[in-house]
């Protein structure tokens, strides 16, 4: 690989132990250890344009980091259409079961349709986790059409990956309502900044997780909200192909915690949960 | 697909050059602070194989660029593999020397790249602004333009620059996820626009334009100290495109804008 061409012309080499998963990413190889992306969006960019985005080039990308599975929530799905985007998924999971999990996308300005939806994906399809997106669906986390949804997956203990954007005494009441469901805040690493408060809410409840993916990317941040939240409240995942699937995941690798904090963010946290 | 527990030492070549990084203190960093000294700079910088970076000092940025273009060449003293870069301002308010002048003292200083935040430090770019200065570094130095947002009237300031002074070559800092569709057409308008990558955090961006309008028109930074390397870092290693583009990338295409200065 790249990382041995440079070697070969080494002039002044530097010495440095990396462990197992920063010498992966150093040299741009797949990651060896077991990973898991809790949140991707296949489909095109809407407001900007990437290249590929499709669940194909998603699998095709995920050769290359040596991310093992996906969560998957399409990207209309989040947008205008829910339906269409969950059935973009279902066939994702149909072709890949090794590779994508399905996360359904129930939309709760059409209450009637995301309860058909969310029975047909996860009882019917298999798919193993729910995707809420309440800024882009313009609807209050605490609303009274997700409350159906919450108790969907407080019923069969699935994951609920969610934008945060809201308070810690709000993720605690969901949390304690819902023990069986497991919230996944994502991007809510980035508010350890601003909210500390989060981190020291979240730390005491072993049904919710916090996410590192988004743009937001200050030195050190991952390892301060660890220090405070504990590790087991942290999980990996990358908003891909809104970003890219790397951007987060070196962040991780590089990650200033050692290689076993390192693989319970990168799956241990979160593989039971997704019966993996 | 849990793999064997592996041990392995590599060695890093000390081999990326870094576009986009400062030393000082700065306001805002994030909880792993900000690198007061170029030893601690550059010594985070080798555990990524970062060996060479162009460098600009936090309080030209975030105090005044006549103070911390001065900070920058004491705190680079003894430092080979850290080169300087100098904040320039609008002269017409008399805190910035004018441009010819200012042209003389990067020569003399050996300084051969500069810098402009016009979005942070609240100026126009427009030709009754700088006009004098971008005349006086076209041909001579490469600018690095870091912007703040990559908003539509930014874009038309870029092409309208970039076209005007076709000798003038640009490196446009700081980009967010945001920018093909108005990057590519402007990148293939005008040959003389580079791009640094710290900020391009596009799925498959890197390799994106490296097809639409060469490798050879990225160059490699890291926004260190306030952004983590991991991030920029893992987007070029893990581009889909073969290592002499990565290399280009990595290092060569901003050792060949530099080598521009005739100093
Ligand atoms: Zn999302």
């Amino acid at each position: 690989m790249f990382g041995h061409v440079w070697r070969h012309n080494a002039p002044h080499p530097h010495h440095h132990h990396p462990d197992p998963v920063a010498a992966d990413a150093l040299a741009g190889e797949p990651l060896s250890d077991f990973v898991i992306d809790v949140h991707s969006h296949p489909g095109p960019g809407t407001n900007f344009f990437y290249q590929g985005g499709g669940a194909g080039d998603l699998l095709r990308v995920m050769d290359k980091t040596g991310v093992d599975y996906s969560c998957f929530s399409a990207y209309t799905a989040i947008g205008p259409d829910f339906v269409r985007g969950n059935e973009l998924v279902a066939r994702a999971v149909r072709d890949h079961p090794d590779r994508v999990i399905g996360f359904a996308v129930p939309n709760p300005n059409y209450p009637e349709l995301a309860k058909e939806e969310l029975i047909r994906r996860v009882d019917e399809q298999g798919f193993r986790g729910i995707k809420i997106h309440s800024t882009c669906h313009e609807y209050p986390i605490h609303g009274p059409n997700y409350v159906p949804v919450y108790e969907f997956a407080d019923d069969h203990g699935l994951p609920i990956l969610s934008h945060t954007y809201d308070t810690p005494a709000r993720i605690r009441q969901l949390a304690t309502t819902y023990p069986n469901a497991r919230f996944i805040w994502a991007h809510a690493i980035w508010q350890h900044i601003r909210t500390p408060d989060l981190a020291l809410t979240v730390r005491d409840l072993p049904n919710v997780f916090c996410e590192m993916s988004g743009s937001g990317n200050r030195r050190g941040q991952i390892e301060a909200f660890v220090k405070v939240a504990g590790v087991e409240s942290a999980v990996f995942g990358s908003d891909y192909p809104v970003l890219g699937q790397t951007w987060q995941m070196g962040n991780v690798a590089h990650a200033d915690l050692t290689h076993d904090e390192k693989r319970k963010i990168f799956s241990g946290n979160i593989r039971g949960v997704l019966g993996l | 697909m849990a793999a064997p527990v592996r041990f392995r030492t590599i060695t890093i070549v000390a081999e990326l050059f870094d576009a986009n990084c400062a030393v000082g203190m700065v306001s805002r960093p994030g909880p792993a602070g900000a690198f007061l000294n170029s030893d601690d700079l550059a010594a985070h910088q080798a555990r990524f194989g970062i060996g060479k970076a162009l460098v600009y000092h936090s309080l030209a940025l975030e105090e005044h660029p006549a103070a911390g273009n001065e900070l920058l060449m004491q705190a680079l003293k003894g430092h080979d593999s850290l080169l300087p870069s100098w904040l320039a301002l609008p002269h017409h308010t008399g805190e910035f020397p004018e441009p010819a002048r200012f042209v003389e003292e990067l020569h003399s200083a050996c300084v051969r790249a500069v810098r402009i935040f016009p979005d942070d430090q609240r100026f126009l770019t427009d030709d009754w602004v700088l006009g004098d200065l971008f005349a006086a570094l076209a041909g001579q130095v490469p600018l690095f333009w870091h912007i703040d947002a990559f908003s539509n009237a930014t874009v038309r300031d870029l092409y309208r620059v970039a076209t005007n002074y076709p000798d003038l070559q640009i490196v446009v800092c700081d980009v967010d996820k945001m920018i093909n569709r108005s990057m590519t057409p402007l990148m293939r308008e005008a040959p003389n626009i580079w791009l640094e990558t710290g900020g391009y955090r596009t799925h498959r961006g890197i390799e994106y334009l490296s097809n639409a309008v060469g490798a050879d028109r990225l160059v490699f930074g890291t926004k260190l100290p306030w952004q983590a390397v991991g991030p920029p870092h893992a987007e070029l290693m893990y581009a889909d495109i073969d290592d002499d583009a990565r290399r280009a990338i990595g290092t060569s295409n901003l050792e060949r804008l530099l080598a521009m200065a005739a100093w």
